[in-house]
């Protein structure tokens, strides 16, 4: 019998030990097991952050890895604070797809550019970006970069001088449909050849960016495109890899008309197929009428003028011409026109188009053709009436795309829905969506009005009656037990 | 019936038990007697299977089962009411003793009738709805013996079930356990020896670990008369009457006692003295017997040790 | 099985009459309830939000860090310091049994006062959408968070011997646990080690995903678990008596 006492204790000592590893050694596994294998659902409204079959359709066909990079320079003002919350979601979304599919997207890596500015300095030059290059979303696959901006993963309405109470707030959510674009995009062999036109007295590429085309270039670069100038007036060949010839109309002092020959080579560049945007000069010709006219546009004399509201209730004729009309059928607008879009060019020419070409963007009717220089004052003979801003046509295999204003460019304006129209038909024009300005879904929002009785009735609920309901609960508890007893 | 060979249980480097042996013979109610500290609470708490002894416990065996090797099947065989039972004050008599009789196996729809059953059996009825903290100290020993009749276990362990009942509620306890006698076997331990006298058929007496004595009622009975004392005071003063009263055959010991004298024997020698003091010529004031109590034989057993 | 219940209907029955637990209902619903409302205002009632401000923040982890301790001390400490420990066990019921249902009763006990916050939600969908989903996903959160920290309860009831030590001992374990997350300090945004962090954060689990209704089957798995592991070495300490 001592034996067996003896033995008893022994053998649930060991066991004890024995059961102990066995369970620790399972509780490791099942967790290594699920770390690797989980499955994830959403079961929010929305279902925003759901990995669906073709997002892993995609990020299967992905060839090679792709990196993520996000520097934050947080910004406490309230758009600061709105742009933050959707890099954020666009950084959460981007980790979802990382989990659903770590060999194909590694970890978003996201540093905050004030608080780790060392390692902001050692990233940035291991990944040759800019200084400004924050608050975007900067992909890397091989040598390949694409860059999103906040503006390309949501349409932010902020505030404007007639609402300035108005916090900004996200309209359109873009962010799954951006990221999914971009994907596409990095992966292919094949950049996007833009030629900007030069010699004609244009805005250099580079340089300073107050005077140049550097922030417009790094913008095209960053949506997947290969940039060079090509200086028409010395050659007159366009090459043949070119998808996209940009004229822009204007820089220091005064732009030259395009001569014949140099027509000439863009006829035959839109023969083969290529692209054509036209950024129109202020004043006189650019050289390119006939062939903008064989399209069914011509440019009309004068600058579109608007009554412009200003703060403090006054309104005064000025030349800044909003365009706030689209096409709702042209592939450059179709996706826009959901949106209540206001570009706003200052100035701009106004165009008359005839078939085959379309009107993508027009004034409201309260604009008119200033022909004479000097203040605009609104007089009975000028035409009336929306002004077409821009327009785009086919022309032979190309297509033609042709805008009122070229400040657009310049890197002061080159921000809001003037970029957004201006990267619409860029995208259309060389053929290939360098990133599709539209899609996206309005952001799934319960805000509720929280008024005064609102506020009230919470209030009571929350600190009186639910509280009160225990106390209430207690006190029955506490009575009928001392009943019967 | 409760079988106990060789039982040793040490908590540290205290031993508590020394190799205690004893029997409770079914149907009978033993007294399981000692002072404060002698381990009659360590016996029964390893006779409810809540502490496991020391190896070198040779037998533990409850109504046939082998305690060690079966303490499942055991407990259910017994019914123990702790010194001082701990009951939830909170709860009411029938929600504490329901939620025991399911603990105990009790099927769902007997459990009403089986609860009616023991509360009458302890006559207890009258309390069945009051909450545990508002009984006295008399209703809530009987509601712990309800508890512990749940069931109806063949067994009954009671630890000091008296202390602190006054002479009324000590008398009704008594009854109540004569009903259970026979049809239960019951330990029931105590200091309280004037009660184990009255209730026991058996004692069985520990003091530091150790068993001192184990007997049925008719043993112990002729161990208390012999083990008794004769008393006599004579009138003025006689010398060396100690030493006269030691030559009489059989005496063992004489104390003086007060104004008299305390005379140990193995037999009765009030004759003897009688007719000593009729020839010395003594006024007797005083001469009577002292049978011994078992009180008495408790303070010389637990004092000295084993009793021969 | 039916012992089990048998336990916790107990044990529950106990929780629930005595007053204690009905102050700290009262004292949750109030604090809980003022906290819901400020959360409302500061969302400035963006009912998607609401939900990740209400089950997060600091009074919140505070809610849930103290008390399942509060709850759970007097569980097994207590009954062990009176002695009806012993006459619980001498029924010949199992250590097991005893500790699944202490912890069942106090996980249930504590699953009732976040129910009992649910009226305000009701109230909120009668002049909004709540995001139900994203509702129940949280609350699934805080029942498998909670039932880690009552399991924390339990053994620290069972391993000490007055229940304010184990109340002591219970916060103690479950500020180590909730800790956890702050590793995250010690490494580099992107490192692999941070998505293991990431499986074992109380706050990770609860803030960035069920409180946005994302449901991941590692939360579940660590969180079941845990309870499971702490549940059984609690079964075994109770056993040591024996051996």
């Amino acid at each position: 019998m001592s034996d067996f006492i003896i033995q008893r204790r022994r053998k649930a000592r060991i066991h004890v030990v024995l059961q102990l590893l066995l369970l620790l050694w399972i509780v490791w596994v099942v967790n290594v097991w699920s770390f690797h294998q989980s499955i994830r659902i959403d079961w929010s409204q929305g279902s925003r952050m759901e990995v669906t079959a073709s997002d892993r359709e995609l990020l299967e066909a992905l060839p090679r890895m792709v990196e993520v990079l996000v520097p934050l320079d947080i910004d406490p003002s309230a758009s600061g604070r709105v742009r933050l919350r959707v890099l954020s979601q666009a950084l959460r979304w981007l980790d979802e797809l990382s989990q659903a599919a770590p060999g194909a997207l590694r970890l978003p890596v996201s540093v905050d550019v004030n608080r780790d500015g060392d390692r902001w300095e050692v990233l940035r030059s291991q990944r040759g970006l800019e200084a400004d290059a924050v608050n975007r979303i900067h992909l890397f696959c091989g040598e390949r970069r694409l860059s999103l901006d906040v503006d390309d993963l949501a349409l932010i309405r902020g505030t404007s001088p007639l609402e300035p109470e108005q916090l900004p707030v996200v309209e359109v959510d873009r962010v799954r449909e951006s990221i999914e674009a971009a994907l596409r995009q990095i992966v292919q062999d094949q950049l996007t050849e833009i030629r900007i036109s030069q010699g004609s007295g244009e805005l250099p590429l580079e340089g300073s960016r107050g005077v140049s085309l550097q922030a417009f270039c790094d913008d095209l670069e960053a949506r997947g495109a290969h940039v060079t100038g090509v200086d028409l007036t010395l050659d007159g060949v366009i090459e043949t890899d070119t998808d996209l010839l940009l004229v822009i109309g204007g820089g220091i002092g005064r732009f030259e008309p395009l001569g014949a020959s140099v027509r000439r080579a863009i006829d035959r560049h839109l023969d083969n197929g290529g692209g054509v945007l036209v950024l129109l000069p202020s004043t006189g010709i650019c050289g390119l009428e006939d062939t903008m006219a064989a399209a069914g546009i011509s440019v009309l004399p004068g600058l579109v003028a608007e009554i412009t509201a200003l703060p403090g209730a006054v309104t005064r004729p000025s030349y800044a011409a909003v365009g706030t009309r689209l096409d709702p059928f042209h592939p450059v607008t179709a996706s826009l026109a959901r949106d209540r879009i206001m570009v706003r060019y200052m100035p701009s020419r106004a165009l008359q188009v005839s078939e085959p070409a379309t009107a993508l963007l027009a004034t409201g009717p309260g604009a008119w053709l200033e022909r004479e220089p000097g203040n605009p004052r609104r007089q009975r003979e000028e035409t009336p009436g929306p002004q077409i801003l821009a327009a785009a046509a086919e022309v032979g295999a190309g297509r033609l795309v042709v805008v009122g204003n070229w400040s657009t460019v310049l890197p002061g304006s080159w921000r809001l829905d003037a970029r957004r129209f201006l990267l619409a038909c860029c995208d259309w024009a060389c053929g290939r969506d360098l990133l599709p300005a539209g899609a996206g879904r309005e952001p799934v929002s319960n805000r509720i009005e929280l008024d005064d009785r609102i506020r009230r009735s919470f209030f009571w609920t929350s600190s009186a009656v639910l509280p009160g309901c225990a106390l209430l609960g207690g006190l029955l508890m506490a009575w009928a037990r001392r009943k019967d007893s | 019936m409760i079988e106990v060979e060789s039982l040793s249980m040490s908590f540290g480097t205290r031993r508590a038990l020394e190799a205690i042996s004893f029997q409770v013979p079914a149907g009978s109610v033993t007294g399981f007697l000692g002072p404060n500290g002698a381990g009659k609470t360590t016996t029964l708490r390893v006779l409810t299977t809540w502490l496991l002894p020391d190896p070198g416990t040779v037998t533990l065996v409850v109504d046939g089962v082998d305690l060690l090797r079966q303490p499942q099947q055991a407990c259910r065989r017994i019914g123990s009411v702790p010194e001082l039972a701990p009951m939830p004050s909170e709860l009411r008599v029938v929600e504490y003793l329901q939620f025991r009789a399911r603990l105990k196996g009790i099927s769902h729809s007997k459990i009403s009738t089986e609860l009616q059953r023991v509360l009458e059996e302890v006559d207890a009825s009258e309390v069945l709805r009051r909450r545990i903290g508002t009984l006295s100290q008399g209703y809530r020993q009987r509601v712990s013996l309800a508890d512990a009749l749940i069931g109806n276990p063949p067994v009954l362990l009671l630890d000091e079930p008296t202390r602190g009942l006054d002479p009324r509620q000590v008398t009704h306890f008594r009854q109540l356990v004569d009903r259970l006698r026979g049809d239960h076997t019951i330990l029931l331990s105590s200091h309280v020896l004037g009660e184990v006298e009255q209730i026991c058929d058996r004692i069985c007496m520990i003091s530091e670990g150790r068993v001192c004595l184990e007997e049925d009622r008719g043993a112990w009975t002729e161990r208390l008369a012999t083990a008794g004392s004769i008393r006599l005071e004579v009138a003025g003063v006689v010398e060396s009457i100690e030493k006269e009263l030691a030559t009489i055959a059989g005496v063992r010991e004489v104390m003086a006692d007060g104004s008299g004298w305390l005379i140990r024997s193995d037999t009765d020698v009030r004759q003897q003295i009688g007719t000593m003091a009729r020839q010395k010529g003594w006024t007797l004031l005083e001469l009577r017997r002292d049978p011994a109590t078992l009180e008495s034989l408790f303070l010389q057993l637990t004092v000295s040790g084993v009793a021969s | 099985m039916s012992r089990v219940i048998s336990l916790t209907r107990r044990d529950l029955l106990g929780l629930f009459v005595s007053p204690v637990a009905w102050v700290i209902i009262f004292v949750f619903l109030l604090v809980m309830g003022l906290t819901f409302h400020l959360s409302l205002l500061g969302v400035d009632g963006d009912l998607r939000q609401l939900v990740a401000a209400t089950y997060g923040g600091l009074v919140f982890w505070f809610m849930m860090l103290v008390i399942p301790p509060l709850v759970a001390m007097r569980a097994l400490a207590e009954e062990r310091r009176l002695g009806s420990l012993e006459m619980l066990m001498t029924t010949g019921v199992s250590d097991a049994a005893v500790v699944i249902a202490k912890w069942l009763a106090t996980w249930v006990f504590f699953l009732f006062l976040w129910i009992c916050l649910l009226p305000l939600w009701a109230l909120l969908s009668t002049v909004g959408q709540v995001d139900l989903g994203a509702l129940f996903s949280a609350h699934l959160g805080v029942a498998l968070v909670g039932a880690g920290f009552c399991s924390t309860g339990i053994l620290a009831s069972a391993v000490t011997s007055h229940p304010l030590a184990s109340a002591a001992l219970a916060i103690a374990l479950n500020m180590g646990l909730f800790l956890i997350h702050w590793l995250r300090f010690l490494y580099q945004p992107g490192d692999l080690q941070l998505r293991w962090i990431d499986h074992f954060s109380a706050v990770h689990h609860l803030g960035d995903e069920l409180t946005r209704g994302i449901f991941d089957l590692r939360i579940p798995v660590w969180w079941g678990t845990f309870t499971i592991l702490m549940l059984f070495v609690t079964t075994k300490v109770l056993e040591r008596r024996r051996w």
